[in-house]
């Protein structure tokens, strides 16, 4: 008879996380549609004025939102008590990443490599892996220890 | 072509003893490392202006400017998020600490715009400003760049 591998209990996740989680997402999905728009009326010659108030929206929002995230990691303790694939660092560079396109998209005369192509844009959700990020979320912790 | 971003991203004069990969990231670290130990002193001084007189065009555009020196230099660095990696786990290396340089960016960006009591409270204050800079891994970074002397030197390029 096969014995049934015991499961590590898993501590319960600090609910104040999930609401962090939900506004990082939340804030990429956003601005990733955003840098899209924006970076297609620059090129297309559009003038750094007619778009700057929104571009800076934006790259607020990401900031305000990553600032959130950063402060309740440290002074929460949520670098010690968030299991490895909760952890929003993945997500939070990728919000890093739109925030420097949006900021550069505000300027009159950008550095080019700073604002990220539609292919660097598709690219980000791989890289970062935001799409499991989110699924993990989706399936909750009790289902990520019962794939450990 | 703003001459001072080019400056910032310019790959050359990397030390001798690093591989090619890591020479041409060498200068990005270094121009990163001037921006934070001079745009954190801006930043302190923009956000007690900020303070004192409200939300006006010229903060905007000295914080817009602020922080597109960072965006500029931070979407470079996290372009090599391999090389990032590489540095973290070499010994003896001392890799960027992106994220306390994000800090500061992300600060610069709650200045501009209408006022926001949220968006001011969500910015680094001084306080939280100090604790960043003098933790062990930004001052061993800051020294190993160089970047670690009285600021009207790194402003004469010293």
């Amino acid at each position: 008879m096969k014995l049934r591998r015991q499961r590590e209990p898993q501590p319960p996740l600090d609910p104040r996380l999930g609401h962090v989680a939900a506004g990082q997402f939340l804030a990429f999905e956003a601005n990733l549609a955003r840098c899209r728009r924006l970076g297609e009326l620059r090129m297309t010659g559009t003038p750094a004025q007619e778009v700057r108030a929104e571009a800076l929206e934006g790259a607020r929002e990401l900031a305000y939102v990553n600032r959130v995230t950063f402060v309740a990691m440290m002074h929460l303790n949520l670098v010690e008590s968030v299991p490895e694939i909760f952890n929003p660092v993945a997500p939070m560079a990728a919000c890093a990443r739109l925030a420097y396109t949006l900021t550069a998209l505000a300027e009159e005369a950008p550095e080019p490599e700073t604002v990220l192509s539609d292919l660097d844009l598709d690219g980000l959700i791989d890289q970062y892996e935001i799409e499991e990020w989110v699924q993990t979320w989706r399936d909750g912790p009790e289902q990520a220890a019962g794939d450990a | 072509m703003n001459e001072f971003r080019r400056a910032l991203l310019d790959d050359s004069n990397p030390p001798p003893e690093l591989d090619a990969e890591l020479a041409a990231f060498f200068k990005r670290q270094a121009g990163a490392a001037l921006l934070l130990a001079t745009h954190s002193e801006l930043y302190r001084e923009l956000l007690e202006r900020y303070r004192r007189e409200g939300p006006s065009e010229e903060i905007e555009e000295i914080a817009l400017d602020a922080a597109g020196n960072l965006a500029t230099t931070l979407q470079s660095l996290r372009s090599r998020e391999d090389l990032l990696q590489r540095l973290e786990i070499t010994p003896g290396s001392i890799p960027p600490p992106v994220v306390v340089l994000d800090q500061v960016l992300y600060s610069f960006l709650l200045l501009t715009g209408p006022y926001s009591e949220d968006e001011l409270e969500a910015a680094l204050d001084p306080e939280m400003l100090d604790d960043l800079m003098h933790a062990p891994q930004v001052e061993k970074w800051l020294a190993a760049l160089g970047a670690d002397k009285p600021l009207e030197d790194l402003l004469r390029g010293e």
